[in-house]
């Protein structure tokens, strides 16, 4: 195989004059034709900057090659140093030699141009006259599965999905058949079905062009899934590289290893909790039950905004949990899991059901439920001080901060494993985890029965997950708390939970013990949604794609759905009937 | 669409406001207008003549008669009749208006065309040297007082080339461009001046923040040049603030520049107005005020419909 790409002794620094800092130090790697190289590293590893730098877009964000080679083959037989290329040249390279896909999708399309002006960009950008750029256009989507591609030509990126966004970026990307293709964490942002699409299509792009692809991720289950090559980098260097089965299974690096044991992998249900309460004789009476939850918005259209219909985004869901007990509600965005959530702590109104929280017997807690959100950086108010933060569910519910509660935050600090001197920090001056721990604390200040937990480790890096997921497990234990966590990550989930409900338009279609309910699907939805997630266990497998469209919510005004069957596979395992396929 | 439908419909009840809110503020000012108008004559009137003037004038009924009768002409297009000049008040506006509209028309176009390209320019080389120079202009432009800028060049102009800028009776357009012009551009220069100075800061700030977004980079990705970047990919991204600044400032601009006229000595909306409001002329001043009111709500509604154009985002509303 002929090499395309050789990077040698690369640092690169962000900074001016004699301040710059280097982030990235002496990286080495090499790639050929063809041939895939999954960079893995957690955030601040300086993965995304190798990668910018490749094209030299590093440029644009403040940083400064200090140092190397990055030789790359160009299409006309030549090798470039693209560390030292002129901009006039690297503009030539960058689209029509070297294409990129972003993390977001849904950031990365200009919002004002439609997505057939800026494939067709590329296209003209290789001099192509207008007719014939837009015939490439339409082929470049139909690439990419687009279907009904000619209509979706005229249409601007707020009107697609995530996942067609993505796609889009795709067909951009491989507008101008480029040599190498850099995928910056291209799954990140879109739903496990969805990744699954996406990184079927790139490896079936991939074979049929014979494009290089640099594949950027944190998530070693996608590694194993479609890289030759690994290379793994912590804090700015490269700690080990190799072939992807050396080192997914030999890996020699203390930081590799603990990469690969700290980060939950998915084991279809082989690696679930053993202390569940719902087994135990002496099972407790639920401290929520949930009965016919059913939550509609309206939907209009038009200009005189005449109604259409309802979204039905929950539909009759039931399910109780015990204290002690993690139930764990999964499936893609646009499922309800978190209007389930959030109609719980009457943040949206149900339209119809009831549910009842009880407090702890020992408490009497006013406010038995209480709520851990996704992303720690934006749900703790900046100006408030650690103390304020933690004071306010309390001053919210009426009473003052006394001796008993200002001791009461020194503990619960201490518990979550934060500095004792926090109390008069601010939350800038903390790290993602250690917000997320900020906001567990608050949680626990009203001493609740029931934490309803959003996507609550989603946003944190693999091994600052794990560690909270632990904390999470060691707090339900001593407290006896029971945990409703809405989470689309199937690995986090068969680590923490002991039941899951799986949630497809709105409805439960599957609810049981968790081995039961990983191991053993018995919904299609279930099953397709188990399949699309990556593990260690599948390598280079090829993922397969599936044209299939999600299911509208919008049901016409009056509608009623029919009431649910369900068959019963094990005493806790539930899965509806699903009506026949003509049906 | 349907969004604009509402906008019209709110038309007629913000008039209505600003009518009343107008007709009770110009009534509570001290003084009348029969003493304005005949000044230290106004001593010489019996008691008898005073009360004729105040009935011949409709001044002798209560604020209530006197606003229905008011609105009722109003609505069949009759704003009254101007107590100083003794012509009807929509005739008095219209007359004033050419002037005030290319005024505001030609401070804005130098605002557009010196201060878009400008912003844009200090964007793209933020930090640097030109950068500051750039917000360094920007900040005397916006903290100078128009009037300073205004004797600044008639000084400039008197004392150093002996040109003193032609004033007096407006001349239109049509009927002698250049004299039209040697008239208007330096008070349009005067008050494009500190517009421009917005308009640039706006824009660099707009264009800093677009500049950093995702699909800039995704433009870069492309191998798109530096200046479609920019020009193609950003700036379409960082109009809409432009565009909100510029209506406002150009709705200011409609309701007359009472300095700027004063000291070009130009027979705009703006001193009319003031002196209107000296002279008790309430007539004059709520026709101007319900004049300039309007000009206003049009020029929002322009606004919105540039918004319209410029973020498919805005027209076609959210995801379909």
């Amino acid at each position: 195989m002929t090499q395309l790409l050789s990077v040698q002794n690369l640092s690169v620094g962000f900074g001016k004059g004699d301040t710059i800092k280097p982030i990235i130090r002496d990286v080495s790697f090499t790639l050929n034709a063809g041939e895939t190289l999954a960079i893995v590293g957690e955030s601040g590893s300086g993965k995304s900057v190798t990668a910018l730098s490749i094209n030299r877009l590093i440029d644009y964000g403040g940083g400064r090659i200090l140092d190397g080679h990055i030789d790359f083959a160009a299409s006309n037989g030549r090798t470039v140093d693209l560390v030292t290329l002129a901009e006039h040249e690297l503009e030539r390279v960058r689209g029509s030699e070297i294409g990129m896909i972003f993390q977001e999708p849904m950031t990365s399309l200009n919002p004002v141009v439609t997505i057939g002006k800026q494939i067709e960009e590329v296209f003209r950008l290789q001099g192509k006259s207008g007719s014939e750029a837009r015939t490439e256009t339409l082929r470049a989507l139909d690439r990419v599965r687009i279907a009904d591609a000619s209509r979706r030509l005229g249409y601007y990126p707020h009107q697609l999905s995530g996942g067609m966004l993505q796609r889009v970026m795709i067909a951009m990307a491989l507008a101008a058949s480029p040599r190498l293709l850099i995928a910056d964490e291209p799954t990140t942002a879109l739903d496990v079905s969805v990744q699954a699409q996406i990184m079927a299509l790139l490896s079936e792009l991939q074979r049929e062009t014979g494009t290089g692809l640099i594949f950027i991720t944190h998530d070693l289950g996608l590694v194993a899934g479609i890289a030759d090559r690994v290379m793994v980098m912590q804090a700015g260097q490269v700690v080990e590289q190799g072939a992807a089965d050396q080192i997914l299974d030999h890996a020699e690096h203390s930081y590799t290893q603990h990469l690969l044991k700290a980060v939950p992998h998915f084991t279809n249900g082989n690696h679930v909790r053993e202390d569940a309460p719902r087994l135990s004789p002496s099972a407790a009476n639920a401290c929520l039950s949930v009965e016919g939850l059913t939550v509609r918005f309206p939907a209009t259209a038009g200009l005189l905004r005449r109604s259409i219909g309802a979204i039905h985004a929950v539909e009759s869901v039931d399910f109780d949990i015990l204290p002690g007990e993690t139930l764990a509600i999964v499936g893609e965005s646009g499922s309800g899991k978190s209007t389930t959530a959030r109609a719980l702590l009457g943040l949206v109104k149900p339209t119809r059901g009831a549910f009842r929280a009880d407090a702890q017997q020992a408490t009497q807690s006013q406010k038995p439920m209480q709520m851990v959100f996704q992303n720690p950086y934006a749900s703790l108010n900046p100006r408030l001080d650690v103390k304020s933060l933690l004071a306010e569910p309390v001053l919210a519910t009426g009473q003052g901060i006394t001796k008993d509660v200002q001791a009461r935050m020194v503990s619960l600090l201490e518990r979550v494993g934060l500095p004792s001197d926090s109390l008069t920090r601010y939350p800038h001056e903390f790290s993602g985890g250690q917000r997320q721990r900020l906001c567990i604390a608050r949680a626990l200040m009203l001493d609740p029965s029931i934490l309803v937990l959003d996507e609550a480790v989603s946003a944190l890096d693999v091994s600052v997950q794990a560690r909270v997921l632990d904390l999470l497990i060691d707090l339900q234990k001593e407290r006896n708390l029971a945990y409703l966590f809405v989470s689309h990550d199937m690995a986090v989930v068969e680590r923490i939970a002991h039941r899951v409900a799986v949630l497809y338009g709105g409805q439960i279609v599957e609810i049981g013990d968790a081995r039961s309910v990983l191991s053993n699907p018995q919904h299609d939805y279930t099953k397709k949604l188990i399949a699309a997630v990556p593990t260690m266990d599948r390598r280079r497998e090829g993922f397969k794609l599936n044209l299939e469209a999600v299911p509208t919510l919008l049901r016409p005004a009056g509608f009623e759905p029919q009431p649910a069957e369900w068959s019963t596979l094990a005493p806790d395992h539930r899965v509806r009937i699903q009506p026949a396929a003509n049906a | 669409m349907n969004y604009l439908l509402r906008r019209l419909v709110t038309f007629p009840l913000v008039m209505l406001g600003v009518s009343i809110l107008v007709f009770v503020a110009i009534r509570l000012v001290p003084g009348d207008s029969i003493t304005a108008m005949l000044g230290t004559e106004a001593g010489l009137l019996t008691p008898d003549q005073r009360q004729a003037l105040a009935a011949y004038f409709g001044l002798d009924q209560g604020w209530l008669v006197q606003y229905g009768k008011w609105l009722s002409g109003v609505t069949s297009g009759n704003l009254g009749l101007s107590v100083t000049y003794g012509k009807p008040v929509l005739d008095v506006i219209l007359q004033r208006f050419p002037l005030t509209l290319e005024l505001a028309v030609l401070s804005m176009l130098i605002a557009i065309c010196c201060g878009l390209p400008l912003g844009v320019f200090a964007a793209t080389r933020n930090g640097r040297g030109s950068d500051l120079g750039v917000r360094i202009f920007a900040m005397i432009g916006q903290s100078t007082p128009s009037f300073v800028i205004g004797l600044g060049i008639i000084y400039v102009l008197s004392a150093g080339f002996g040109i003193l800028p032609s004033m007096g009776e407006y001349i239109p357009f049509a009927q002698d461009p250049l004299g039209n012009l040697s008239q208007l551009i330096l008070p349009a220069l005067t008050l494009g001046l500190s517009f421009t100075a917005s308009v640039t800061r706006i824009s660099r700030s707009a264009m800093l923040d677009v500049l950093s977004d995702d699909y800039v980079r995704t433009a870069r990705s492309k191998g798109v040049s530096k200046r479609h970047v920019i020009w193609r990919h950003a700036l379409p991204n960082a109009l809409i603030p432009v565009v909100t600044l510029s209506g406002v400032e150009f709705g200011y601009l409609l309701g007359g520049a009472v300095l700027v006229e004063q000291i070009f000595a130009l027979p705009g909306l703006g001193r009319m107005t003031l002196e209107a409001i000296l002279q008790r002329d309430y007539a004059l001043v709520q026709g101007a005020v319900l004049f300039v009111a309007l000009n206003f709500m049009i020029v929002n509604l322009l606004v919105d419909l540039a918004y319209v154009m410029l973020d498919p985002r805005i027209r076609l509303g959210g995801r379909s």
